[in-house]
């Protein structure tokens, strides 16, 4: 779910605490890598 | 905060997908190795902070963390934003909640000073109840308690003698039911639970570039599934 600037967003990944990280691991880190990208371009923008 | 296989990964592919532009750096777990007891946790984000800052002396800060990490990277923010720095992304990963276990720390914490014990007697009293709490619960906590305990019994007692597996697999039972609280002790995630049960973290305010207006995030209070 995308949310307005300034407040939160929310991702919904699949697996479970664990699961998430070993089983899911690439599905999570290419979230991960997309949000961490985006401050970066705005930034430089 | 991360350890292992699975921190070598996430390192490896986020600097990858970063560039080498954007520094990128993984906060070791706060060393807990000669103490009695465990700082607060606001104490331990601050020391994370001095680390980080003294790499980077000014923002804006992109901070993650997974489970506690997430929760630690919640608290670094927020210390932040109290010295005035900014805090471009805050990104939790499956947060813990803050104040989980907190009823437990509190019955051992009121159950120690009716008996005029200290704090460090409440920490290894928290360790033990969580540690058989889990050993009762979880059945992989069981199984790698029962492995680990095995191999030096193995080792210890049971080398060239012959001996009856049920007999064996009861006494191993009760053993490893006891709590070892020099091995608990250890385990810098067991710590991290003794101190999020204490944590009631302050909202983080964060203001809108475009309007200006200032709102409070909510603190993380989910994730743990």
């Amino acid at each position: 779910m995308k949310a307005k600037e300034g407040e939160v967003e929310i991702y919904i990944n699949p697996g479970n605490h664990i699961s998430g990280r070993t089983e899911y691991l690439p599905v999570w880190l290419n979230v991960c890598v997309n949000v961490s990208l985006r401050p970066q371009a705005t930034t430089e923008s | 905060m991360e350890s292992g296989r699975v921190r070598d990964f996430i390192a490896e592919s986020w600097h990858v997908h970063l560039g080498p532009e954007q520094p990128f750096y993984l906060l070791e777990p706060y060393k807990f190795e000669g103490l009695a007891f465990p700082p607060t946790f606001e104490e331990v984000a601050a020391a994370h902070l001095e680390t980080m800052r003294s790499i980077q002396p000014e923002g804006p800060y992109f901070l993650s963390g997974y489970c506690n990490g997430a929760l630690l990277a919640y608290e670094m923010a927020r210390q932040l934003q109290v010295q005035g720095q900014t805090v471009g992304l805050l990104l939790l990963m499956d947060p813990g909640f803050a104040g989980r276990d907190s009823l437990v720390r509190r019955v051992i914490g009121g159950f120690c000073n009716l008996l005029r014990m200290d704090q460090e007697k409440q920490f290894e009293g928290f360790l033990s109840v969580q540690h058989i709490y889990r050993y009762l619960r979880f059945a992989h906590y069981r199984s790698s308690t029962n492995a680990e305990l095995l191999g030096n019994v193995e080792q210890d007692e049971l080398g060239g003698k012959d001996s009856n597996a049920s007999q064996v697999s009861l006494s191993l039972k009760l053993r490893a039911l006891r709590p070892r609280v020099e091995i608990l002790r250890q385990d810098w995630a067991n710590i991290y639970d003794w101190q999020v049960a204490n944590y009631m973290p302050s909202l983080i305010q964060a203001k809108s570039r475009s309007s200006g207006r200032v709102k409070n995030l909510h603190a993380p209070m989910g994730g743990g599934t």
